[in-house]
């Protein structure tokens, strides 16, 4: 190549069509929106692996008991767990990866779908854990008038209610939060070229 | 050809690969942003289009460059059709230049756009002909894509860059 096409081919090397920032903002965009879709994956698979580990607890705790408040209580845990694994697989099961090279509004809407349906999912998850207390405090309330009770079984519940205050608050004040916070950078990114 | 996950990955590889050529193409083209992203969307839908139907009889690349070429053709040339109806010249806007950018800025972005301006002015195979040699095509890519022989290119080349460094060289001198 000459001299002349040296220069011509510089020039056209220097051309960033689309704006200065726009191929960089659109990079960033797309990395942490693949981020966002490991992330969720990965937490999916963390789901369903506590959920058959819980399982497999239950399972085996049933094997040990005799009394039908024991049972009824293993089978609500165990419908929990199944329920709750289930709900994770039907919701994150089409989780497609953005299709990044089609139009901007259409990637934005895309993207913004992905993390509302994740938002909802998670706060929709809280309410899962509602079912194992309930049944926690069935369970002992009936083992106490019944007479089964034994010595710490009263420590059950207030257990329980620490656990999902915790699952609730965690979903609320971190995940859900955490979330929220992403999709506005990724937003402030794709419409006003803000780069945090 | 169904939307299978090897289409999807092929799509998103070249994409990732060849963008910012495409973009590049796609500015040649056309002057105005908007048709230019619009012809950059056209050029996508047709990779996409064409995968299923792509056997590896070429490379990789030179099919990639056949779509482009065609399908900014062909929409070059429905933009044509419809600014005669409307009485408009095909470049009646002008490239934008940023004039809150620094002088230099400035110098670089007029000479940008007088060489964009001058691309724009050759024959259409002499302009797709000239766009993949910027891109760094070989002369058996770009014969291949256009259907030429590879000294026929070289020639064509030749004149290309006589016509191109001439009237890059009127427009500077013009005050």
């Amino acid at each position: 190549m000459n001299k002349e096409w040296k220069e011509m081919q510089h020039i056209w090397e220097q051309a960033n069509p689309g704006g200065p920032d726009a191929d960089g903002i659109l990079s960033y965009v797309v990395t942490r929106a693949e981020k966002f879709d490991r992330r969720i994956r990965w937490e999916h698979r963390l789901g369903w692996s506590a959920a058959a580990v819980g399982l497999a607890c239950v399972v085996e705790l049933m094997s040990r008991v005799e009394g039908s408040v024991e049972v009824a209580f293993g089978l609500s845990m165990a419908a929990f767990l199944v329920g709750l694994t289930v709900h994770l697989w039907l919701k994150g099961r089409s989780k497609e990866p953005v299709d990044r090279s089609l139009s901007r509004p259409y990637f934005r809407a895309t993207l913004e779908k992905k993390f509302n349906t994740q938002i909802r999912l998670l706060r929709a998850t809280k309410y899962w854990f509602v079912l194992p207390l309930i049944a926690t405090g069935c369970t002992t309330v009936w083992a106490y008038l019944t007479g089964h009770a034994e010595e710490n079984d009263w420590l059950f519940f207030p257990v329980m209610l620490l656990g999902t205050a915790f699952a609730w608050w965690f979903n609320e004040a971190c995940a859900v939060k955490g979330m929220r916070k992403d999709w506005e950078e990724l937003r402030r990114a794709l419409d006003d070229g803000e780069l945090p | 050809m169904a939307d299978t996950p090897e289409r999807r990955q092929t799509f998103f590889r070249l994409m990732d690969e060849h963008r910012l050529a495409l973009r590049r193409l796609a500015r040649a083209y056309l002057s105005d942003p908007a048709a230019q992203e619009d012809l950059f969307q056209e050029i996508a839908l047709a990779v996409w289009a064409g995968i299923p139907g792509f056997r590896g009889d070429a490379s990789e690349r030179t099919w990639l460059y056949r779509i482009a070429h065609n399908t900014a053709a062909g929409q070059l040339h429905k933009l044509q059709q419809r600014r005669k109806r409307e009485r408009q010249p095909l470049d009646a806007d002008p490239e934008p230049v940023d004039h809150s950018t620094p002088e230099s800025d400035i110098h670089t972005t007029d000479q940008r756009a007088r060489f964009f301006a001058a691309l724009r002015q050759l024959p259409t195979l002499d302009f797709q002909i000239a766009t993949m040699h910027l891109a760094g095509l070989s002369y058996t890519e770009i014969a291949d894509v256009v259907g030429l022989t590879q000294s026929n290119v070289g020639a064509r080349l030749s004149r290309i860059r006589q016509r191109l460094t001439g009237w890059i060289g009127e427009t500077e001198a013009k005050p």
